[in-house]
């Protein structure tokens, strides 16, 4: 068999047979047909036993009762659906959960680490105030003091419990417990 | 098998149950032909139709609609029937297509026409049990829904060259099936 068929068989159990060869191909394929007997006689019998048959082959039609099937599927799938929900939703609740406890134990355990860290350092003080309380107090003590010490100076009464020592200092009993604990 | 319009295939996407039945009615003889040429009886024919749509319904939410609703559906239907066709061969598929032929027999009309009809339905479904799957699944494409070669290539996700040399094996294999007396084994 010359090459020139047997290249021509393999286009006519496909790409000819097909209509998928270009206008080109497609003529050099019918030029040869129409000087090949063999070739001519080949094409007649693919068309007559792996072609024609199946074109002739009727649409069958899905039985009624796959639709009941499919749509008894649905159903499932719906009611699937719901029960999927709400086991998520249940998983959900749990894994929220889980982070709420943990969110809350190390909110404890830090409030318990500032208080242990927190208590020592101001029992030491002796007493609890505050910053801007201290200052408040150091304030008026040095006003007070200033003041004494203006009206030692100048001959008058002491406001407060009070000694002049011999070298004229007055010296001032302070009598709260906060001025004690600052002086 | 003909496109569908997309706002059906869409409200199917949001669950809507009428559209699906919609795209059912329009899609379900070609699916239920594919998958019946493929698998070759009628139970897994039915079974592969039941799960392609199921599938669908399900699957249709992620749809995005980047390549066509058909083509993903015979893709779907092939590759499920191909899967039931292998399945059945290694249960035994001898007994269930004559089965199919007694119900055939049962069914048929006793017109010329009816006769001749079920004379090439069965022909088909021989010439079919010719082929592997790979090859049934090209032909039933190329042959009876049509499509070119491109499209058999983006269906079955293979190159075009892979079609077009399954293609020439398949005849090849029902030409010599013909020329070795097939069809007189059909008649019997």
């Amino acid at each position: 068999m010359p090459m020139k068929c047997e290249e021509m068989r393999e286009l006519l159990t496909a790409d000819y047979i097909d209509g998928e060869l270009d206008e080109g191909a497609r003529g050099d394929v019918v030029k040869h047909l129409e000087t090949c007997t063999r070739c001519r006689q080949f094409e007649e019998a693919v068309r007559r036993a792996a072609v024609e048959p199946f074109r002739h082959a009727p649409l069958s039609s899905a039985p009624a009762s796959v639709w009941h099937q499919v749509a008894r599927g649905l159903d499932q799938e719906r009611g699937g659906g719901v029960r999927a929900a709400l086991r998520h939703g249940w998983e959900q609740f749990f894994t929220i959960r889980k982070v709420v406890y943990a969110a809350a134990s190390l909110a404890v355990v830090i409030l318990i680490a500032v208080i242990l860290v927190r208590v020592p350092s101001t029992a030491g003080r002796g007493a609890r105030l505050s910053s801007g309380d201290v200052e408040g107090v150091h304030d008026y003590m040095q006003e007070q003091f200033l003041a004494l010490e203006y009206r030692g100076n100048n001959g008058a009464g002491s406001p407060v419990d009070g000694d002049t020592d011999y070298d004229g200092i007055v010296s001032v009993n302070f009598s709260t417990i906060v001025e004690e604990y600052l002086i | 098998m003909q496109a569908l319009p997309r706002e059906i295939l869409i409200a199917a996407s949001e669950g809507n149950r009428g559209a699906f039945e919609k795209i059912y009615r329009a899609t379900c003889d070609y699916v239920y032909t594919i998958a019946l040429r493929v698998t070759g009886n009628r139970a897994d024919a039915e079974e592969v139709t039941q799960d392609v749509f199921l599938k669908t319904f399900r699957e249709l939410k992620q749809f995005r609609f980047a390549s066509s609703f058909t083509t993903w559906l015979y893709r779907v239907t092939i590759n499920s029937a191909i899967n039931a066709s292998r399945k059945t061969k290694r249960r035994s598929s001898r007994q269930v297509e004559y089965n199919d032929g007694v119900a055939l027999k049962d069914e048929r009309n006793e017109t010329k026409e009816a006769i001749e009809k079920e004379h090439n339905e069965m022909r088909v479904r021989s010439m079919l049990e010719a082929l592997n799957p790979d090859q049934r699944a090209c032909i039933v494409l190329r042959e009876m829904e049509g499509l070119r070669y491109k499209e058999i290539a983006d269906v079955l996700k293979i190159p075009i060259n892979t079609v077009r040399s399954r293609l020439q094996r398949a005849r090849e294999a029902l030409l010599a099936r013909e020329q070795h007396g097939g069809d007189n084994a059909d008649e019997m």
